[in-house]
């Protein structure tokens, strides 16, 4: 489950402050799939980060399945971040001179698993593809790109999935397999956060928060 | 560990070229300005014995004063190369790098672990063109020394002084400190948010 108690989240550039969060109190449960909307500017990123450990709350309290993220910094927000949630981004942030595999195995590597490989021949097959598996990220197309993203956020096995507008920088084909695969996911039992812009890909949730200045101002189920 | 090293290798393998290139290129410049900081002292102390006419005390005096004055100047000069290329060496590292390390730190690896990994490179990296330089400078100066006092009959030490690569050394270590903190301070400003959001 995650908590976000009365969460605000300033950002202070010089002397200017900005507040890109204003108390916003939320339960997520295991299992959910929340989508995000809002626009451009609302706080949706930033939501996200905080519960990916990516930024830290000003105020308030952050706690996922019991453990409260304070920090980004320490050991424990390190391992938070490898091991309970898989992050997706609209700009994929794949390694581009690391092969397919390499940067798949990376989450790993860092928490010092080893994938076996059948599971890595799953993965890769569950994604379609493992016929591009030694190719160097930087020559792959978009779509493709994001579906290794998706593999690597799912090499180990995180109960929490937080995907970015992971659509933003793909044709339509390749969304409508993405959202897809996010449907998979979920099916499998994962907590699944998706911030969009595009309503039909938020109607896919069980769950709509839409915010506004830094506030939720809507929250209806979607069931 | 395992993760460590493995990162380790990788990405000191993808500075093979440019480390090499920056050595090789140094250890010229500096053999070359010493061999000819040495040659010019022996062409001046010899002709300063030669007006002076008594040898020793002059010969001496004229040779320390001059050896401080150059050691000065190549030390200016030293100071600009090393520096130049110990810092393009290190922002090759960095500027390309930071996203990776940024990534590293979303994909849950420590930043303790991250930001040893780029201070063992840094430090490899450092030394690696100082003591290459000086070794080298003084190996390459040495034969570029008996070359012209062959050519030109100058009556000069067949090898160069111990303070040659001693003093490269110590210049060049010297440079690098605020480079190397420099470069450390960039890598600790690293933000996970901004790597997240700007991707590539
Ligand atoms: N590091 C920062 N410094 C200052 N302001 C920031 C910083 N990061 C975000 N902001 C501001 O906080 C607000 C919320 O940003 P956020 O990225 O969460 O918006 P968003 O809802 O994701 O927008 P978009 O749909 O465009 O991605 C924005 O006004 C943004 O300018
Ligand atoms: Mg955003």
């Amino acid at each position: 489950m995650i908590v976000l108690d009365n969460v605000t989240k300033k950002y202070f550039n010089g002397r200017r402050e900005f507040t890109a969060l204003d108390g916003v109190s939320l339960e997520i449960k295991t299992g959910e799939y929340v989508a995000v909307t809002g626009r451009s500017g609302s706080g949706k990123t930033t939501l996200l980060n905080l519960i990916g450990a990516l930024d830290a709350a000003t105020d308030g309290i952050v706690a996922v399945d019991g453990i409260r993220l304070a920090g980004t910094h320490d050991r424990q927000a390190a391992q938070y971040r490898n091991a309970h949630v898989g992050c997706i981004f609209q700009r994929f942030n794949l390694e581009p001179e690391y092969s397919v595999i390499q940067n798949i195995e990376l989450p790993a590597l860092i928490s010092g698993k080893k994938v076996s490989s059948a599971d890595m021949t799953r993965l890769l097959e569950k994604l379609d593809i493992a016929d591009r598996k030694n190719i160097k990220a930087k020559f792959l197309s978009g779509g493709e790109m994001q579906r290794v993203a998706v593999a690597r956020a799912l090499v180990n096995d995180p109960p929490i999935i937080l995907a970015d507008e992971p659509c933003g920088n793909l044709d339509e084909e390749n969304s409508a397999r993405e959202m897809d695969i996010l449907d998979t996911i979920h099916a499998e039992g994962k907590t699944v956060i998706l911030v969009t812009h595009d309503a039909g890909d938020a109607r896919r949730a069980d769950r709509i928060i839409t915010l506004s200045d830094g506030r939720v101002v809507k929250d209806e189920s979607n069931m | 560990m395992k993760a460590t090293c493995k990162l380790f290798a990788r990405e000191f393998a993808r500075l093979r070229l440019p480390a090499v290139i920056s050595v090789i290129a140094l250890t010229l410049f500096t053999g070359a300005l010493f061999a000819v900081v040495t040659v010019y002292t022996n062409l001046y102390e010899s002709v300063f014995s030669v007006v002076d006419g008594d040898g020793f005390n002059g010969r001496y005096s004229a040779g320390v004063s001059l050896i401080s004055g150059l050691l000065v100047s190549s030390g200016v000069a030293l100071f600009l190369t090393n520096g130049v290329i110990i810092y393009s060496l290190y922002s090759i590292m960095l500027d390309n790098r930071r996203h990776f390390i940024g990534r590293l730190l979303l994909l849950g690896y420590g930043e303790k672990h991250i930001f040893g990994i780029y201070f063992s490179i840094l430090t490899v990296i450092t030394l690696a063109v100082n003591v290459g330089g000086a070794l080298f400078s003084g190996l390459i100066g040495t034969g570029i020394i008996s070359a012209c006092s062959r050519i030109f009959g100058i009556q000069a030490d067949s090898v160069l002084p111990w303070w040659a690569p001693a003093g490269n050394f110590i210049i060049t270590t010297l440079i690098s400190l605020p480079l190397y903190r420099v470069s450390v301070g960039r890598i600790r400003k690293i933000s996970l948010q901004e790597v997240a959001e700007c991707g590539k």
